[in-house]
């Protein structure tokens, strides 16, 4: 009964977080390409164009965790992402750039630490919620996606 | 049905605390461009008055010292002129005296 609930609660809490961050980075696009543009681990070239790829998948993951049939593809997009996201954050620590993170809102108030262990959170949160899917799939394979005792999470 | 509602109300939600956010923060621009301005130059803890207030961006505090990025001006005695370069005690005399305020929560050098 808890696993539904923790999975159904994780979706809700990214489709917040990524629409959350993607609104800012396209209200202060120039902004956010000017600061990818300053990070070593991305090109110059390369910039403006995840300037805008990053903010529109953020969108499209959060639209596929609302519709319960691609909740479960959402989930896995949404591990993918948060591992990029968090691997980039220590990519850049352990080299020792202080850029600045145009990652939106309050989220530009933490520091890169505090960011860190934020992305952290939320990447154990991904993880659990689709190892909790698979676990169940595997234990009622007939049932559609994130499926747990019953209770379809497609319907 | 009904998650796919509570989802949306959670879209919407991100959405407008989004809004609200920029909506704060491009009034605390529009504040800063008209008043003067410090921000943290080096490690040890020197400020420099900026020479474009308007174009401040804290964005550019990079995360390098234990200082405040930067600090603004208040309407306190406004016939007491600040000097352009201060130390980090003078600073913090001047926060005391109600001179200044921090004007954003990021420590760090600013990328002048």
């Amino acid at each position: 009964m808890l696993k539904p609930l923790f999975i159904e609660i994780t979706g809700y809490l990214f489709i917040f977080l990524f629409l959350y961050t993607a609104y800012f980075k396209l209200v202060d696009h120039d902004n956010f390409s000017h600061v990818l543009s300053k990070s070593p681990a991305i090109s110059v070239s390369l910039a403006p164009i995840l300037a805008w790829t990053i903010p529109l998948g953020e969108i499209l993951v959060a639209c596929l965790l609302l519709v319960p049939k691609t909740k479960e593809t959402g989930l896995w997009l949404s591990l993918a992402l948060m591992l990029v996201f968090t691997s980039y954050l220590g990519y850049m620590l352990a080299r020792g750039d202080q850029l600045p993170c145009n990652c939106g809102g309050v989220i530009s108030a933490m520091t890169w630490k505090q960011h860190l262990l934020f992305n952290l959170f939320f990447l154990a949160l991904a993880v659990l919620a689709v190892s909790f899917g698979r676990q169940k799939k595997k234990s009622n394979p007939k049932a559609g996606p994130l499926s747990v005792q019953g209770l379809d999470y497609t319907s | 049905m009904k998650k796919l509602f509570f989802g949306l109300m959670v879209a919407v939600a991100a959405i407008s605390f989004s809004a609200f956010t920029v909506a704060k923060d491009a009034e605390r621009k529009a504040r800063i461009a008209a008043g003067d301005i410090w921000v943290n130059t080096s490690l040890a803890g020197d400020y420099e008055k900026h020479p474009n207030p308007p174009a401040f961006n804290d964005g550019d505090c990079e995360d390098t010292s234990t200082f405040i990025c930067a600090y603004e001006r208040t309407n306190v005695d406004p016939t007491t002129n600040l000097p352009t370069n201060m130390s980090e005690g003078e600073i913090a005399q001047a926060v005391e005296d109600g001179l200044l305020v921090p004007l954003t929560e990021k420590e760090g050098i600013y990328d002048l």
